[in-house]
């Protein structure tokens, strides 16, 4: 049985029935180019994401940390290896539903206005677009931007429009929340605001997270701690593994 | 860094280079096109007009005593060939004895032509029957005489007995006109007609016959100098016509008014340089607004990259590049996108020279336009080309690093501020400002092109350009407000609009197009005013297709005209000989009498009111008060009926159903008789009748009146095929009693006349431009649009878009696009032909009453820009699938 790190209590037993993992790699990798010019950017992953996970990917920049995340989200594909999402149905790659993904730069659309970004995962899910509005002020408010929701992307700060992508992300109730340096642009107290909307949100949605990060401190409020280097995955930095059953 | 920067430009933003140079490559073949087109067309009007002369001078030689000094000082002036003495002398009369019966005729006139005059003078005399040396009689002369070769025929000498000939040959002169031509009298004191009975006699004969005359009337015998003058003249018609306007008065000096010049060449010539005039409007009216166009195109294009632009230099601002770093690099992507545009242009303008236009190429010399005058085109091209980089690229740019900050030049969309002309109203401005132009120009009656005969000057009125310019752009900037408008406010409208095709994402697809809507208006603007250059160049040329058909018909009155020699008494019956011929499908006789109305001698027409039209046009505007067909059914109606031409009824003050009392002559009495007619309607135009005053009766009414039923002219319709071969088989069925003339004859000469332009070689490089604007805007344009919203594609791909949903968010750009430019370039296109085919009304002949739209070429530029538009949307949508996950890793 493990413990919680952050509290040190003991785990509660394990649940009778398992759910299936929402991301399956083995010995995944992905290179860009090809040839002399070839870029591996990740190089053998295997690795496990279960439901309840929450995980901390740390390494430096360029170390593959953003690709391997584009991998577990279903928005590129392998080069070699296997990479499967067991949790859907039909075990193919996940759709917005399951998966939200925050970027680590500016993604938002510039000519769509805070509260129709944070809606669009909605709409495109078939949501009305009155309820997904309504669904996305939710969020934003959440985030501590929902004063801003008529603003345009360009209106607002790098701050503001980076707590907006979350705002996106989570406003879809997803399985799955991927966060590629979420609070890269933010200061201590905005980042740790980001961090707590984001773990409150997985617990509420009983989804998992996993974000890469340079700032240790947002790595230690995750429980589970990865490593990149050069594309190689290490996830027994804390033991047993990255699942926490 | 600039090494860097250019390379980069090249290397990554290639696409954005190459449709930026696409845009001035455009402009400068247009411009090169066109250019090399005016000069040619110029060259060929110089070489037409001269080619036309059969004698270029006719110096008349005041004093028979300086025959010999004024034709030595003649044949000394620069460009005279040969200069060759001929006699005219006036005849009292002619007669000829054939068959038993005695023919004579009044007064003619006899000239002395030397040996070999033919040949220096090709097309003067044509020879119809017999040699064409000796005794030589006109057609008409024959005809009167009843006379061929063989035959003998008097000549009348004023005081002397006649002297008889044999006649050796039966010829035509063509040009008659000017051979007779009174060569002191001023243009108004010309005789009305040239003389009907001719003959030429060798000049040694003529001597022998009129020697006598002379020195006892001296005023009936006079001897003019022909001269054969060089045709190397400067192609513009205007110089052409200086030098050899020049060059004759120069004569005139030197004799010392002994020699006065019929100058034949100049007359020409100061035709010609009218229609150049006429050449030079149609080329800035119609090849203005391509080259704006273009220009637009690269403004368009350039400006879709302009964001990322000033993003880039905004970063490298960040990194420490000063200003001036920067406009170098800026100039040197202006110089570099001229030059690439420029090169690419030229070639496209001689490859459409010579493979499209017959060597109408800018450095093609087929036409007369010299490889120097081509260059000079080439280089105000390229100089184009550059002017357009330097206003769409470097600019922008200066005007980005004057006055954005480096924060706002990271922005990704544009303020919300509506741009001043907008706020202040321009375009509804620039539209009244160009209706009240044309209001103050039309009411004037003014003539475009002011050219005073026989004067040097010759001006253009210009003025008469600013009312379509004003409102093309008026339209225009109307348009993008229009689209401006219905994407902001009427957002809602669009979201609706769209719902079919773009489903639950409708909203948020308009709300995109909102923020977008600076961009689009300007692409569905462009494509707008494309299509109406397009629209309007092609049903101006359609127009003036369809009204120099109708001139060509109206001059020769049909297909093919048989007109009878006057005098003679051919009976309508005649005409079922020509019937038989194959190909004929109607044979019509036409009536021609003269009458006087009060104390004007005017033409009166003779015709069957129920059957004219069967043989030839007859469109509605030949008509006041009513249409064709009513006009005729009324003039059928009553069998004194008649028709008059709108300057008689005003004249005379006359109302429908007036009686009118024409003088004919009698036939049986050869005295005149008073006819009493009935007044129903008006004829402004008629086949083969003048175009001033003239009347149009029923044929069967003349002839009971007048005791004569002699037909003028057999109007023969072929349906339009075959003419000249059917002209050919009908000349040698009525032989030399009668001249055949068909309607490619006056195709020619309504060509040669008041329009001489070649107006197809214009037609063709317009109506190619006009294409490959519409589609290069519909297609660049939009493609590039969307190629910028590439990374909002795949923003929303990775939140879980399927490509059929990014499909449907993009789908509202290109249908947008494509129907506001329609719909701008169909109501612009229309306006803009209306106002061209009324400022430009000098150029028809007669002046249109409707546009002929040629719909066939509308449907292709329409087609062009739907397939461009939807093509280039496919496209980018697809790239954009391929290259989302490169867009991703720079999330």
């Amino acid at each position: 049985m493990g413990s919680d790190r952050r509290t040190g209590t003991p785990h509660p037993p394990s649940v009778t029935y398992r759910r299936p993992p929402l991301v399956a790699a083995v010995q995944v990798s992905r290179t860009f180019g090809a040839g002399r010019r070839a870029v591996v950017a990740v190089h053998g992953a295997t690795c496990t994401i279960e439901p309840d996970a929450r995980i901390a990917i740390s390494g430096v920049s360029g170390s593959g940390k953003s690709t391997l995340l584009h991998l577990f989200a279903g928005l590129d594909q392998p080069t070699s290896g296997s990479l499967e999402w067991p949790a859907q149905d039909h075990g193919g790659a996940p759709g917005s539903y399951d998966v939200a993904t925050v970027f680590q730069g500016a993604s938002l659309i510039p000519s769509l206005t805070a509260r129709e970004n944070a809606a669009l995962p909605l709409v495109l899910q078939g949501i009305g677009q009155g309820i997904a509005e309504d669904r996305a002020d939710l969020a934003l408010t959440d985030l501590g931007v929902g004063g801003f929701g008529g603003k345009l992307p360009e209106e607002l700060s790098g701050g503001q429009a980076q707590r907006v992508a979350v705002a996106r992300a989570v406003a879809t109730s997803p399985r799955l929340i991927l966060a590629d340096e979420p609070t890269g642009q933010l200061d201590h107290r905005a980042a740790q605001r980001v961090v707590d909307v984001l773990l409150h949100t997985a617990d509420r949605l009983g989804a998992a997270l996993v974000v890469s990060t340079h700032d240790p401190q947002v790595a230690h409020r995750l429980v589970t701690p990865w490593r990149m280097h050069q594309g190689r995955l290490d996830t027994h930095l804390d033991e047993p593994s990255c699942r926490r059953s | 860094m600039t090494w860097i920067w250019l390379r980069a430009l090249a290397t990554r933003r290639t696409g954005r280079l190459l449709a930026t140079a696409a845009g001035i490559a455009i402009a400068v073949a247009l411009f090169a096109s066109l250019g090399s087109f005016l000069m040619a067309s110029k060259a060929t009007m110089t070489e037409r007009a001269a080619g036309s002369v059969a004698v270029d001078w006719q110096v008349e030689v005041k004093s028979p005593d300086r025959l010999a000094e004024v034709l030595q000082q003649v044949s000394a002036t620069p460009g005279t060939q040969q200069a060759l003495p001929v006699g005219y002398a006036d005849t009292s009369g002619l007669s000829a004895r054939v068959g038993g019966t005695s023919q004579t005729t009044g007064p003619g006139q006899v000239l002395g032509v030397p040996r070999g005059y033919d040949q220096v003078f090709p097309g003067s005399i044509r020879s119809l029957a017999g040699a064409t040396e000796g005794a030589l009689v006109a057609q008409q002369t024959a005809a009167n005489l009843h006379v061929q070769p063989g035959d003998v025929v008097s000549i009348g000498r004023a005081g002397l007995p006649a002297v008889s000939v044999t006649v050796e040959g039966v010829v035509e002169l063509p040009q008659a006109d000017s051979l007779f031509q009174d060569v002191a009298a001023p243009p108004q004191s010309q005789p009305v007609s040239p003389p009907d009975n001719v003959v030429l006699l060798p000049r040694a004969v003529f001597l022998d016959a009129f020697r006598p005359l002379a020195a006892a009337r001296p005023d009936l015998v006079s001897t003019q100098i022909h001269v054969r003058r060089t045709h190397a003249l400067p192609s513009d018609p205007s110089a052409a016509f200086a030098a050899v306007s020049g060059s004759a008065r120069n004569v005139e000096a030197a004799t010392s008014g002994a020699g006065i010049v019929g100058d034949n060449l100049g007359a020409a010539l100061d035709a010609a340089r009218e229609d150049a005039l006429y050449s030079q409007v149609l080329f800035l009216f119609l090849g203005a607004p391509g080259a704006v166009l273009a220009a637009g195109l690269s403004a368009t294009v350039s400006a879709s990259g302009a964001g990322r632009r000033r993003r880039e230099q905004a970063l490298l601002r960040l990194r420490g590049a000063s200003n001036a770093q920067l406009r170098r690099l800026v100039s040197l992507e202006a110089v570099a996108t001229a030059g690439l545009g420029g090169l690419i242009g030229l070639v496209a303008a001689v490859g459409i020279g010579t493979f499209g236009l017959g060597g109408l190429g800018p450095l093609g010399s087929d036409f007369g336009t010299t490889v120097l005058a081509s260059l000079g085109w080439a280089g105000l091209a390229l100089l184009l080309g550059l002017d357009i980089a330097v206003a769409v690229i470097w600019l922008p740019a200066r005007r980005d690093l004057k006055h954005t900050s480096t924060v706002g030049a990271l922005r990704t969309v544009s303020s919300g501020a509506r741009p001043v002309w907008l706020r202040y109203g321009l375009d509804i401005a620039l539209l009244v400002a160009a209706l009240a132009v044309f209001w103050v120009t039309s009411r004037n009656k003014y003539a475009l092109v002011l050219a005073p005969e026989g004067v040097q000057t010759i001006s253009v009125n210009y003025w008469a350009f600013l009312a379509p310019g004003l409102g093309w752009l008026g339209a225009g900037l109307l348009s993008w407000r229009l689209c401006d408008v219905v994407l902001d406010r009427g957002r809602r409208l669009v979201a609706r609009a769209l719902r079919p095709a773009a489903g639950t994402l409708a909203t948020t697809a308009s709300s995109m197009m909102a923020r977008q809507r600076r961009t689009i208006a300007g692409s569905a603007v462009l494509i707008g005013l494309a299509l109406a250059f397009a629209m309007s160049t092609a049903t101006f040329n359609a127009t003036y297709r369809q009204q120099a058909e109708v001139d060509a018909q109206l001059t020769n009155g049909a297909d093919v005209a048989v007109t009878e020699s006057p005098g003679s008494e051919t009976p309508p019956a005649a005409g079922d000989r020509l019937r038989s011929v194959p190909g004929v499908r109607a044979v019509e006789p036409l009536q021609h009498r003269y009458a006087y109305v009060g104390a004007d001698l005017q033409d009166l027409y003779g015709v069957d009111a129920r059957t004219i039209g069967d043989a030839t046009s007859l469109q509605d505007a030949y008509f006041q008060g009513g249409s064709a067909t009513q006009l005729l059914s009324r003039l059928a109606a009553r069998p004194d009926s008649v028709l008059v031409s709108a300057e008689t009824v005003l004249d005379y003050q006359l109302k429908t159903g007036d009686l009118i009392r024409l003088r004919l002559q009698d036939a049986r009495t050869t005295t005149s008789t008073t006819v009493p007619f009935h007044y129903v309607g008006i004829v402004n135009e008629f086949p083969t009748a003048p175009k001033d005053s003239f009347l149009v009766a029923n044929a069967s009414y003349i002839a009971t009146q007048t005791g004569s039923d002699a037909v003028g002219t057999f109007l023969v319709d072929t349906a339009g095929s075959n003419s000249s071969a059917i002209a050919a088989k009908v000349q040698s069925i009525v032989g030399t009693d009668a001249r055949v003339t068909d309607i490619t004859q006056s195709r020619g000469q309504v060509g040669s006349s008041l329009t001489s332009v070649d107006l197809s070689g214009l037609s063709r490089i317009e109506l190619l431009f006009a294409l490959l604007i519409v589609t290069a805007s519909g297609g660049l344009v939009t493609g590039l649009g969307l190629t910028e919203r590439r990374r909002s594609l795949a923003i929303a791909g990775a939140l879980g878009a399927s490509p059929a949903q990014l499909r449907r968010l993009t789908v509202g750009e290109p249908a947008f696009v494509i129907l506001a430019g329609l719909l701008a370039g169909a109501l612009t296109g229309w306006g803009l032909s209306q106002l061209l085919v009324k400022i430009l009304t000098g150029v028809f002949d007669p002046p249109p009453t409707h546009l002929s739209v040629p719909w066939a070429y509308v449907g292709v530029a329409v087609t062009c820009t739907v397939l461009s538009v939807a093509g280039a949307a496919a496209l980018v949508g697809r790239r954009t699938r391929m290259h989302a996950r490169d867009e991703l890793r720079e999330l």
